[in-house]
């Protein structure tokens, strides 16, 4: 197991240092403009942080919804079922820039929402509780017929049931796939800077806007993106070792 | 304990296609400690007993036992009953994400609302007397298959239920110790719980039931005391079915 982690880690910082050297290859002699960058080290650090928000919230909120639609999907009412499939449906058939646009300009505008945070926030988390809703919904259907009604014979209620018995082993085999869907947020979130949230993303247009050093901008903001991302890829794949064995 | 079942029908789905099992099945049965349910394979063993516990709603007819008919469409109802009962199936079906005590002690705090340190008390004597305590913070994937299906019956019988249900409970299970759980439901009758037993060890039902269910095709071929059935049997088929069984 430790090998097999520490091989993981190793692979994760030679892709790290390829990044690096393509980098530095790439733009050969020409003079970088670092010290320019350095100076709005402010800034990427404010966008940083912001997209490590609007992703933390995204994940939560977008577990409780998408917990809320698999209830609606797996309800005895047609008309639920129905609007849930369908919204699920919607959600993963369009790109997500369509529905940052369309929610930001026709919804959110239409029912007087100006706080873009929110908007954002609130358009990230609908679009991943459609995948983890469709994730829940997997694990639910996964769990055998023999364990509902092994907990059915006992006497336990339904409520019961999905508390003591199947969302504890839904969770276990959810585990890497939800770590898994966070580090997606957190790359989903760069499109966000489409409607001027200034996350991590909109902080690098930004520099580079103000310094035209353009691949210095977005060097750290790669940089950025992938410190995130990185530990979780490794995250997800422990749980997952830990899981299955 | 006394069984009445009247002009049950059931159809299952098979292979998207329904299937007929029960026509218009009736019989009536009373029996003081086993009741063994035999029969060939497919004969609607394992389906009479899921509708004596409620796993299954027969389509049309009643199910009475010990004069209280079985309220299929009422789920309270119908939790009510099954707290009070004991099931074991024939493959566990423990919960894996908890250990086997765990596993015994669940139905106690949470259905019959013990408190977690009496329930505890009282999984251990179970898992005591069931000779299983020895394993019991293991996990069920680290059981034996003989050692789950003595968690099993521990778990059934630990809320001390009006009657248990054994659906095939050697099934799963190689031959030493399908020994050690027969010995072990054999042992069972000196606790008064009556037990219907849907089994395919012929021998062991002539050991040790009092009554004997014998279905075909979803009828009752025959029933009757144990004693009788296996030393006189009167349908020719069963006459069959018993010389196939004991041939070797």
């Amino acid at each position: 197991m430790i090998f097999r982690s520490g091989s993981t880690v190793i692979a994760s910082l030679i892709g790290l240092a390829l990044f690096c050297f393509l980098f530095f290859f790439l733009v050969g002699n020409q003079t970088l403009g670092c010290e320019t960058i350095w100076r709005y080290r402010a800034v990427f650090w404010q966008g940083w942080l912001e997209t490590i928000i609007i992703a933390l919230a995204a994940l939560v909120l977008s577990s409780a919804l998408g917990a809320l639609i698999v209830a609606a999907r797996r309800s005895s009412f047609v008309v639920l079922r129905s609007t849930a499939h369908g919204l699920v449906e919607i959600i993963r058939g369009t790109p997500l820039l369509t529905q940052i646009l369309f929610f930001f300009y026709v919804v959110a505008h239409g029912i007087g929402l100006e706080n873009r945070f929110i908007v954002g926030v609130f358009i990230l988390s609908l679009f991943s509780s459609a995948y983890t809703a469709e994730m829940i919904r997997g694990g639910i259907e996964a769990i055998p017929l023999s364990q509902w009604e092994s907990a059915k014979i006992l006497g336990l209620t339904r409520l019961q049931i999905y508390r003591y018995v199947i969302l504890p082993q839904v969770l276990r085999h959810l585990a890497p796939a939800l770590t898994g869907q966070f580090a997606s947020l957190i790359k989903d979130s760069s499109l966000l800077s489409i409607i001027g949230i200034k996350e991590f993303t909109m902080a690098a247009q930004q520099v580079n806007a103000a310094t035209y050093c353009t691949l210095e901008s977005y060097f750290p903001l790669a940089c950025g993106y992938l410190l995130l991302t990185l530990p979780l890829s490794l995250g997800s794949r422990l749980l997952e070792k830990r899981l299955s064995s | 304990m006394k069984i009445s079942v009247s002009h049950l029908k059931k159809n299952f789905t098979a292979d998207h296609r329904s299937v007929e099992l029960f026509k218009d099945l009736s019989f009536s049965v009373e029996f003081n400690h086993v009741l063994a349910l035999i029969g060939r394979s497919g004969s609607g063993k394992t389906s009479l007993l899921r509708l004596l516990a409620g796993l299954e709603r027969p389509d049309e007819g009643e199910i009475i036992i010990d004069g209280e008919p079985l309220q299929f469409h009422s789920t309270r109802w119908l939790q009510h009953y099954q707290k009070n009962l004991g099931f074991v199936f024939q493959h566990q079906n423990l919960f894996p994400h908890y250990t086997a005590l765990e596993n015994v002690v669940m139905p106690l705090t949470l259905v019959h609302r013990e408190m977690p340190v009496t329930a505890e008390k009282k999984a251990v004597e179970m898992m005591e007397r069931l000779k299983i305590f020895q394993h019991a913070e293991k996990k069920p994937h680290q059981l034996s298959g003989g050692e789950a299906q003595r968690v099993a019956i521990a778990r059934a019988l630990v809320t001390e239920p009006r009657f248990l249900l054994l659906d095939e409970p050697t099934a799963s299970l190689d031959v030493e110790m399908k020994a050690e759980i027969l010995d072990l439901i054999a042992e069972l009758k000196t606790m008064k719980t009556p037990i219907l037993l849907v089994t395919h060890e012929i021998g062991f039902a002539r050991k040790c039931a009092d009554q004997i269910l014998f279905l075909e095709q979803g009828s009752i071929l025959e029933q009757g005391a144990a004693s009788s059935f296996f030393d006189h049997p009167q349908h020719p088929r069963i006459k069959k079915f018993l010389s196939n069984v004991f041939a070797y």
